[in-house]
C-alpha cells in the first residue's frame, strides 16, 4: 500500500504543478502589477518607466514567467509564499494566510460536522423508510438543496433573520468590542454555517440514502436476521458498516469543495477567512496572495485524496493496494 | 471471395442492428409517466422560450434608466417594480434569462461534445492517449471548481465569452469519463468485430456504433450539467467575475441587490428565485431521464 | 408429535400486478432426528415455505393462514421478540449463496461468535472459543487463524462451512438448508452433504432440506415432499418415492434424470410446457396443462391431497378413491393393460390378414 500511496502523491504533485503553472501563466498574460498605482500618482517622477523597471527588478518580476513560477514553487516548498503586492504591501503572504485560516477552519469544520451528522441521520432514515412520507420530504429537500445557489440562500437567510426578524447578525465574525465573547462569536457563526450546511446536507443525505438502499438489498442482512440478531443491530451494525464505506470516500474527496463553498459564503457574510482573502486578491490582482491560497488548496486536494484512499482501505477489508 | 475468418456481410449487419438500442419509444413512455420530470421539462421550456423571446416580450429596454422612478413596488407599468436605477425589474429578469441560459446551454453543448469526443478517442485508441486523457480528467475533477474558475475568469477578463470558455474547460471531464467507459466496454464485444468486418474506419465505428450506446448516460450527465452551469455562471456574475453590468444576468442582479437588502430586500428575491426554479426544473428532468433511460437504477 | 408441524400454511405477496399466493395450503411435518426433503422447480414456493417457517417474510409478503407448530408452540402466534429468540437458537437456516450471505466487512469468526452472544450471556472470549470449536467441527483447518479471516479470502466450500458453523453453534433442533450446495462445485457438494449428514447424526438434528436436485434428496432425505405451483403434490418416504413415484409430476422429474442404465437411444422424459403464472392459477389441477395422464375431470376440479393405499399422500385424481370407484378403467394400470391388449389385438388382426390368401 505504501508504494501505491507514494505513486499517487507523485502523480498528484506532478499534475498540480502543471495546473498551478498553467494558472500562473494565464495570470501573467494580463496587465496589472504592484506598481500600477504609480501611474495615477500626482508626482510625474513616479510614472517614470525606468524607475518602474528598477522597482520591478527589485521584486524580481521582470523575469520571464516560468522563471518566476519556478522561484515561487521552490519558495512554497520552503513555506515562503512571497509577499503581497496590493492588499497589504510588503506583508508576507504566509502571514496573511495564517491570520485567516483559523476563521475558515472554524466555519468549514463546524459546517462539515453538522452536515455529516444530520446528513447521515436523514439518509439512513430515508433508506429504511423508503417511499414513506418522510422519505419523500427528504427527497424534496435534497432536490431543493442541489438547485439552490449558495449566495441566494445566504441572502434570503440574512433578509429573514437579520433584516426582518433581527434575531441574528447580518455578517462579520463578532460584534465590535466583543471580540472575546464566545457566545457572541457563536451567534455570528449560525447563519454562515446554516448556509453551508443546508446545501451540504441536501447532497450528502441523498448519497447516504442510495448507499444504504444498496446495502439493504443484500443477502447477508437476511442471514443476520436468521441468526436472531435484533433489527437495530442488523441495521446499525451490519448494514451501516457497509453503507458507510462509500460515504467515507465521498466525504473525504469533498473536503476541498467545502472550502470553495466557503468562498461565496465568506463574501456574503463578510467573514474574514481565506475564501474572502482569495476573492479580494483576485479582484485586486494581488497575484502572490492568490497563488498562496491556491497552493493551500492544492495541498488540501492532495491530502484529502490520500486520506480518502487510506480510509477506504482501512474500512473495507476487501481493498488491498499493491 | 470471403476468407475463412471474415464474417459474411449480412451476418455482420445483423449483429450491429440487434445490438444497437432501438427502444427510444419505451424510454419516451417511461419519461412521460414521471410527473416531476414532465413538470421540469415544461418549466425549462418556459424559461427557454422566455430567453429566446425576451426582446419581443419585454415591456421595456433592459438598460432604460429612470432615476425619478426608482425602487417602485409592483404596479401596472412595472409588474415587478423597478430597481435602484429605475429599470424595470421584469425586463431585466427576462433578459437575464436570455443571458444566463445562453451561457449555460452553449457551455453544456460544447463541453458535452468535446467531452464525448475526448472520451471516445481515449477509449478507442487506448495506450498513452487513454492514460494521459483520463488522468487529466481525474485530476481536474478532483480540483475544487470555483476557486479556479474565479481566477481564470479574472485573468481572461469577465465577459460572456470568458464564462463559456472556462465552463467548457472545466466541464468536459464528466462526459469524457462516461464515454470512455462505454467505449471501453464495447471495444471488445462482438459487434465491434462485426463493424470492422464491414470495413468502417475508426471514426465511423465510433460515431455510428459506439456513441449511440453511450448516449443514455451522456444525455443524463448533460442535463444535470446544465443546471450546474447555470449556478456557476450566476455565482461568477454575482462575484463580479462574470457578466458585467449593465447587461443583466440573474447573478449580477443579485450582486446589485445585495447592496439594498436593508431597504429593498425584494430585489434579491426574484433573480435568485429564477435561478432556483430553472435549476430545480433541470434537476427534475435529469432525474426523470435517468430513470427512463435505465429503470434498473431506480434509487 | 413431530418436532415441526406445518398445517395449511398460506403465504401471499401483494405485488403491483396482483396477489401472488406463493404457498397455498401446505401441510407437512418434520420428525425429530429425521431429514425432510422439499423438492420442486424454481418458483414452486419451496423457499418461501422455509422462510415462512422462520418468519422471515417481509412486506409485500405476508403469512396469511395456517399454523406452524414447533415443539408444540405455534410460531405464528409469537411476538417478534419471542420469534427472534427461536431463530438461530432452536431453528437455524443456511442459504444458497455463501458469498453474499456473509457480511463482507466482518471476520467470519466474529459472525459466528455473534450467533453465540445473541442468544447466550457469554463474554467475547468464551464466544470466540465456541466459534473456534465449531469451526473445527465443520472441518475448517487452522480454525483459530481462520477466525480472523474475511469472507472474500475463503473459497465457496469454506464459506458454506462457515455458514453451517454459524447455524449450528447454538445447537438448534432443526436446520433448514435452502439449496445449500447448488452454488458449489460437485466435489465440494459431496463434502458439504457428508458434513451435514455427520453433524445431523451426531447432534440428533432434524434437517429440512430444500432443493431442486433429486440426487441430493436421494442422498440426504428420509421423507420427501414434492411441491408444484405452491402446493404439495406428493409426500412420501424417500425410498417409496424413488421406487414408485405416483404423481405424474414426480414421475416426470424422475424420468428426466439420466442414469447409468439409461440406454443410448432412450429418450429422457421431458415435461413439456412451463410452470403456471402464479397470478393466474388454473381452476382445476395446476399440473393438468402439462400432464400426459390428464383426465377431463382434472381440468374442472382441483384435487385435494389424499392418502393413497400405501400410506403416501398424493394430490391427483388418478389415485383418488372416489374417482376410481366411478370408473376403474381410469386407473393408470388399467390403461396400460388396455393399451397392451389393443396392441395385441392389432398384431393378431395383422397376422390374420397376412395369413389370408389374397
Amino acid at each position: 500500500m505504501r508504494n501505491y500511496l507514494l505513486r499517487r502523491v507523485l502523480q498528484m504533485v506532478v499534475l498540480l504543478v502543471f495546473v498551478t503553472g498553467l494558472i500562473y501563466f494565464v495570470l501573467n498574460l494580463f496587465p496589472g502589477g504592484p506598481f500600477d498605482f504609480l501611474a495615477f500618482s500626482s508626482d510625474p517622477r513616479d510614472a517614470d518607466p525606468m524607475a518602474i523597471q528598477r522597482l520591478e527588478a527589485l521584486l524580481g518580476i521582470d523575469k520571464p514567467w516560468y522563471e518566476r513560477y519556478f522561484t515561487w514553487f521552490l519558495g512554497v516548498l520552503h513555506g515562503d509564499f512571497g509577499t503581497s503586492w496590493v492588499m497589504a504591501v510588503g506583508i508576507p503572504v504566509g502571514d496573511l494566510l495564517g491570520q485567516r485560516i483559523g476563521n475558515t477552519l472554524t466555519l468549514s469544520i463546524t459546517a462539515t460536522v453538522i452536515s455529516l451528522t444530520i446528513g447521515l441521520a436523514i439518509g439512513i432514515w430515508s433508506a429504511v423508510k423508503q417511499y414513506s412520507l418522510s422519505d419523500n420530504i427528504a427527497t424534496a429537500f435534497s432536490f431543493a438543496g442541489q438547485s439552490m445557489p449558495t449566495f441566494w440562500l445566504g441572502l434570503m437567510l440574512i433578509i429573514v433573520f437579520a433584516v426582518r426578524l433581527k434575531w441574528l447578525p447580518a455578517g462579520d465574525i463578532y460584534t465590535p468590542g466583543k471580540a472575546d465573547d464566545v457566545g457572541d462569536r457563536v451567534i455570528h457563526l449560525i447563519l454562515p454555517v446554516a448556509v453551508l450546511s443546508l446545501i451540504q446536507i441536501a447532497l450528502w443525505s441523498r448519497f447516504v440514502r442510495s448507499s444504504m438502499l444498496e446495502v439493504l438489498r443484500q443477502d447477508f442482512l437476511r442471514t443476520a436476521r436468521a441468526k436472531g440478531v435484533a433489527e437495530r443491530l442488523v441495521l446499525g451494525k451490519h448494514a451501516l458498516r457497509n453503507a458507510l464505506i462509500p460515504v467515507i470516500t465521498i466525504v473525504g474527496l469533498d473536503i476541498p469543495n467545502i472550502f470553495s463553498g466557503a468562498v461565496v459564503t465568506e463574501s456574503i457574510f463578510n467573514w474574514p477567512g481565506m475564501g474572502k482573502l482569495y476573492l479580494d486578491s483576485v479582484l485586486r490582482h494581488d497575484i502572490p496572495v492568490s497563488m498562496g491560497v491556491l497552493a493551500v488548496i492544492a495541498f488540501l486536494v492532495i491530502a484529502s485524496n490520500l486520506l480518502a484512499d487510506v480510509l477506504y482501505a482501512v474500512v473495507d477489508p476487501r481493498i488491498r493496494y499493491d | 471471395m470471403a476468407t475463412a475468418d471474415a464474417l459474411p456481410i449480412g451476418r455482420a449487419a445483423e449483429i450491429i442492428e440487434s445490438a444497437e438500442i432501438g427502444q427510444w419509444g419505451a424510454v419516451w413512455r417511461r419519461l412521460r409517466r414521471h410527473r416531476f420530470a414532465v413538470l421540469g421539462a415544461v418549466v425549462l421550456g418556459l424559461f427557454t422560450a422566455i430567453a429566446v423571446l425576451a426582446p419581443v416580450i419585454a415591456p421595456a429596454g433592459y438598460d432604460e434608466q429612470d432615476l425619478l422612478r426608482r425602487y417602485l413596488t409592483p404596479s401596472a407599468q412595472n409588474l415587478l417594480g423597478t430597481d435602484d436605477l429605475g429599470r424595470d425589474v421584469l425586463t431585466r429578469l427576462l433578459y437575464g434569462a436570455r443571458i444566463s441560459l445562453t451561457v449555460a446551454f452553449t457551455a453544456t453543448l460544447v463541453a458535452t461534445i468535446a467531452g464525448a469526443a475526448l472520451g471516445a478517442v481515449a477509449g478507442y485508441l487506448g495506450g498513452w492517449t487513454e492514460v494521459v486523457l483520463m488522468r487529466l480528467a481525474d485530476i481536474m475533477l478532483s480540483l475544487p471548481q470555483l476557486p479556479i474558475l474565479i481566477i481564470l475568469s479574472a485573468a481572461l477578463g469577465p465577459s460572456l465569452q470568458t464564462i463559456v470558455v472556462v465552463l467548457v474547460v472545466f466541464g468536459w471531464m464528466g462526459v469524457a469519463r462516461l464515454t470512455h467507459g462505454s467505449v471501453l466496454a464495447l471495444r471488445h464485444r462482438e459487434f465491434t468485430e462485426a463493424a470492422r468486418a464491414l470495413g468502417g474506419g475508426a471514426v465511423h465505428n465510433i460515431v455510428r456504433h459506439m456513441l449511440p450506446n453511450a448516449l443514455a448516460p451522456i444525455i443524463v450527465a448533460a442535463t444535470l450539467g446544465l443546471g450546474n452551469r447555470v449556478i456557476l455562471e450566476a455565482t461568477l456574475s454575482f462575484l463580479g467575475l462574470g457578466i458585467n453590468p449593465p447587461t443583466p444576468s440573474w447573478g449580477n442582479m443579485l450582486q446589485n441587490a445585495q447592496g439594498y437588502i436593508w431597504s429593498e430586500p425584494w430585489l434579491a428575491v426574484y433573480p435568485g428565485a429564477c435561478i432556483f426554479l430553472t435549476v430545480l426544473a433541470v434537476n427534475f428532468l435529469g432525474d426523470g431521464l435517468r430513470d427512463a433511460l435505465d429503470p434498473r437504477l431506480k434509487i | 408429535m413431530a418436532l415441526l408441524e406445518v398445517k395449511d400454511l398460506r403465504t401471499v405477496f401483494h405485488t403491483s400486478e396482483g396477489l401472488v399466493t406463493a404457498v397455498d395450503g401446505v401441510t407437512f411435518s418434520v420428525e425429530a432426528g429425521r431429514a425432510l426433503g422439499i423438492v420442486g422447480e424454481s418458483g414452486c414456493g419451496k423457499s418461501v415455505t422455509s422462510l415462512s417457517v422462520m418468519r422471515l417474510i417481509a412486506p409485500p409478503g405476508r403469512i396469511e393462514g395456517g399454523s406452524i407448530a414447533f415443539d408444540g408452540r405455534d410460531l405464528l402466534a409469537l411476538s417478534d421478540d419471542e420469534m427472534r429468540k427461536i431463530r438461530g437458537k432452536s431453528i437455524a437456516m443456511i442459504f444458497q449463496e455463501p458469498m453474499t450471505s456473509l457480511n463482507p466487512v466482518l471476520t467470519v469468526g466474529a459472525q459466528i461468535a455473534e450467533a453465540v452472544t445473541t442468544h447466550e450471556k457469554v463474554d467475547d472470549a468464551r464466544a470466540k472459543d465456541r466459534a473456534v470449536e465449531m469451526l473445527e467441527k465443520v472441518g475448517v483447518s487452522l480454525a483459530r487463524q481462520r477466525f480472523d479471516a474475511y469472507p472474500h479470502e475463503l473459497s465457496g466450500g469454506m464459506r458454506q462451512r462457515i455458514m453451517i458453523a454459524m447455524a449450528l453453534v447454538c445447537d438448534p433442533r432443526i436446520l433448514i438448508a435452502d439449496e445449500p450446495t447448488t452454488a458449489l462445485d460437485v466435489t465440494i457438494q459431496a463434502q458439504i452433504l457428508e458434513l451435514l449428514k455427520a453433524l445431523a447424526a451426531e447432534r440428533h438434528l432434524s434437517l429440512m432440506l430444500i432443493t431442486h436436485d433429486l440426487g441430493v434428496i436421494a442422498e440426504m432425505a428420509d421423507d420427501v415432499v414434492v411441491m408444484y405451483a405452491g402446493e404439495i403434490v406428493e409426500s412420501a418416504p424417500v425410498l417409496a418415492l424413488f421406487d414408485a413415484p405416483a404423481h405424474p409430476y414426480t414421475r416426470g422429474l424422475l424420468g428426466s434424470i439420466p442414469t447409468l442404465r439409461t440406454g443410448k437411444s432412450e429418450k429422457l422424459t421431458v415435461i413439456s410446457g412451463s410452470v403456471p403464472n402464479p397470478l393466474f392459477y388454473p381452476g382445476g389441477c395446476r399440473f393438468e396443462p402439462r400432464c400426459t395422464s390428464a383426465l377431463p375431470l382434472c381440468r374442472e376440479r382441483h384435487p385435494a391431497l389424499a392418502r393413497a393405499p400405501d400410506g403416501r399422500l398424493v394430490r391427483c385424481f388418478l389415485y383418488d378413491e372416489t374417482v376410481r370407484a366411478v370408473d376403474p378403467a381410469l386407473l393408470p394400470v388399467a390403461r396400460e393393460q388396455r393399451a397392451a391388449a389393443a396392441a395385441a389385438a392389432t398384431a393378431a388382426a395383422a397376422a390374420m390378414a397376412a395369413a389370408e390368401p389374397s
